[in-house]
């Protein structure tokens, strides 16, 4: 198959992500090129790659985000295409016309698309405007002497957020409508100590809300298909920690609506590569909440269900190719879980930790996509996360018990994960049950520690360490025969 | 002479007997070692043992009650510094704020006393267990 207009893809990317897309740029007997750090020397990435140029910066993400540089490093390579994983410059416009003013294909949606879903206000206006469910809300903006009146009309309990707002600041929940003024002055004051900016709006709070969303694919031809949903709603510090698909939540009924809404949007959009609508759910209703207009860290778990691989069909939509299949093509099997792997503590909050990956070596029965190799190091310079165990199972009971193996089997040593974390909260009766919200974890205190280690453990622990301190091993070797005939070292 | 493990801070004896170094090695565990740092993986899940001869752990256990020295709960950098040598402080007074991948974390006096050292100016990195400010130690 040569239907490709391009002979080699740039991934501008790094960690897991970048291994990933190089290793189906390769499977479809195109060139792998990378662009990449010196702190990410000897990652599985730049093993896979058939070309790489250094790129640098103030700090080390500051080169992932130097247009300019990785530009030019595309063209010194002779790169077709460019595929920018996810974060960094996968939703910047900018970033999408320059590749395409360079001469070469961008691997995502038009610019003018990522522009309309990455400003949140319009998006959700032109959702709103094709008659797509938003959460009910009040635009302090709209009509300022109105607003307090309007936010009432939504009825409790509602959600006052800063306009300029993000990552959860100065957000308050109110269920009791007789202090509304009250709060609402609070969150303006809180608006402007932190944004600078007091003007609010209030949305219709949905109380242990359930995160769910719905991967697309666009075609350059005008057809759109959707991969089913992704359950998302295990999060900590408002950041996924472990995805399924399909939702535990959904009847078939409403997975058919939620899907059917995603590609609508899709459509109306003239979207165009891979993309995820995201949907807050609850008692039955769901709402828009955004459009992410690239690949997601979560979607081997879609790829899991469905046997799609999503950065084959990006690559085939970006080079004009149409979908070789049409929805009633598009079918799903068994349950998939992902979990994702992070470098951190979670008995202090979630703190990152750093170290040495000293030893490394995935389970049998799971998918690793892995960022870092055996030999390499865990810095500060990017975010905590070393990779994602990806887990299929015939149901979902099947799938926990297999992501309860998988984790037990992975091997990361040399610095503090979230392994063992994973592991508790993947046998938690809620998780078991699929009962999930996005407030879950933070309600599960009691996970956070590391169970201290029985006595039998720690005796087991110590003697297996005991051969690996050579004072001690030579001690033992150097001890008189005739001692160790009456009984050995003794304290 | 024998030495120490210290497994999550607790530390336990250890030792190896001749008899020991002849028997098999035990069950599957892995292990990696990394200067004093020994990872076990046994039963599904990993752990840290930090080893101590007995004169450094002797020397640690005598180095006061360990309030001394405010330590960095992660690695990082500094973006806020409070106080300087000589200041007073209280406790849960903050010294410094630290940053690590966008967030921040305020270090706070662990008891009433006297800054002595502050070992980390804005700006600069630190590990994981860095001592930030030390205070004057107590006479007892």
């Amino acid at each position: 198959m040569t239907a490709f207009p391009f002979e080699s893809v740039l991934i501008a990317n790094r960690g897991e992500i970048a291994a990933r897309v190089a290793r189906t740029v390769k499977a479809l007997g195109l060139r792998a090129l990378l662009v990449a750090h010196r702190v990410d020397e000897g990652s599985p990435a730049l093993a896979l790659a058939d070309d790489v140029r250094w790129i640098e910066g103030p700090t080390p993400v500051a080169a992932f985000l130097d247009i300019p540089q990785i530009i030019a490093a595309a063209r010194d390579m002779g790169a077709g295409a460019i595929h920018p994983g996810y974060g960094f410059l996968s939703e910047n416009a900018g970033f999408a016309r320059a590749v395409a003013a360079a001469g070469m294909i961008f691997v995502g949606p038009e610019p003018d698309t990522i522009e309309l879903m990455g400003d949140k206000v319009r998006a959700r206006a032109f959702v709103e405007r094709h008659g797509f469910p938003v959460a009910p809300s009040a635009i302090e903006d709209d009509d300022p002497a109105t607003f307090v009146e309007r936010a009432r009309a939504l009825g409790a309990p509602i959600l006052i957020k800063p306009s300029a707002g993000g990552g959860g600041k100065g957000m308050r929940i109110v269920r009791d409508m007789a202090v509304l003024e009250q709060e609402i002055a609070r969150g303006r004051s809180e608006g402007e100590r932190y944004f600078g900016d007091g003007r609010l709006f209030v949305e219709r709070y949905i109380e242990r809300p359930r995160h769910i969303e719905v991967q697309v694919l666009g075609d350059a031809h005008g057809n759109v298909v959707h991969l089913f949903e992704r359950e998302c709603s295990l999060q900590r510090r408002f950041q996924k920690i472990v995805e399924e698909a399909p939702s535990p939540a959904l009847t078939p009924q409403e997975r058919e609506r939620i899907c059917e809404t995603a590609a609508g949007i899709a459509r109306a959009a003239g979207y165009r590569n891979a993309g995820t609508v995201e949907f807050i759910y609850g008692q039955g209703e769901f709402y828009f909440l955004e459009m992410n207009t690239r690949l997601q860290v979560e979607h081997p778990v879609t790829e899991a269900i469905t046997g799609i691989d999503l950065v084959e069909q990006q690559l085939r939509i970006a080079a004009g190719q149409p979908l070789a299949f049409d929805q009633a093509a598009v079918t799903r099997s068994g349950h998939a879980i992902e979990l994702r792997i992070c470098a951190e503590d979670s008995a202090r909050d979630f703190a990152p930790t750093t170290g040495p990956v000293l030893r490394l070596a995935a389970p049998a029965g799971a998918r690793f996509d892995g960022g870092v190799s055996e030999g390499g190091r865990i810095s500060a310079a990017f975010d905590p996360m070393i990779g994602k165990l990806i887990v299929h199972g015939e149901d979902r009971a099947e799938a926990i018990a297999r992501a309860d193996r998988a984790l037990a089997g992975l091997v990361l040593l040399g610095l503090k994960t979230n392994i063992g974390y994973l592991r508790r909260l993947m046998g938690d009766p809620a998780v078991i049950a699929g009962d999930i919200h996005t407030g879950l974890i933070g309600e599960r205190t009691e996970l956070a520690a590391e169970p201290v280690a029985d006595e039998a453990t720690l005796a087991r622990l110590v003697a297996i360490a005991a051969r690996h301190v050579p004072e001690l091993v030579r001690e033992a070797a150097e001890i008189p025969a005739m001692h160790a005939a009456i009984g050995g070292w003794r304290n | 002479m024998p030495g120490f493990f210290l497994i999550d801070g607790v530390a336990h004896p250890a030792a190896l007997a001749p008899a020991d170094l002849k028997a098999s090695p035990p069950e599957e565990a892995i292990v990696a070692k990394d200067g004093d740092h020994i990872w076990v993986h046994v039963d599904g899940a990993a752990h840290e043992l930090v080893w101590q001869d007995p004169i450094t752990h002797f020397e640690e256990e005598s180095a006061s009650g360990g309030d001394d020295v405010a330590r960095a709960p992660m690695p990082g950098s500094v973006i806020q510094v409070a106080v300087t040598d000589g200041d007073s402080v209280t406790e849960g007074e903050i010294m410094m704020v630290i940053e690590s991948m966008k967030l921040e974390t305020a270090i706070k006096a662990p008891r009433d006393g006297v800054v002595m050292t502050v070992h980390r100016a804005i700006g600069q990195t630190f590990e994981r267990d860095a001592a930030l400010i030390t205070l004057e130690a107590i006479a007892l």
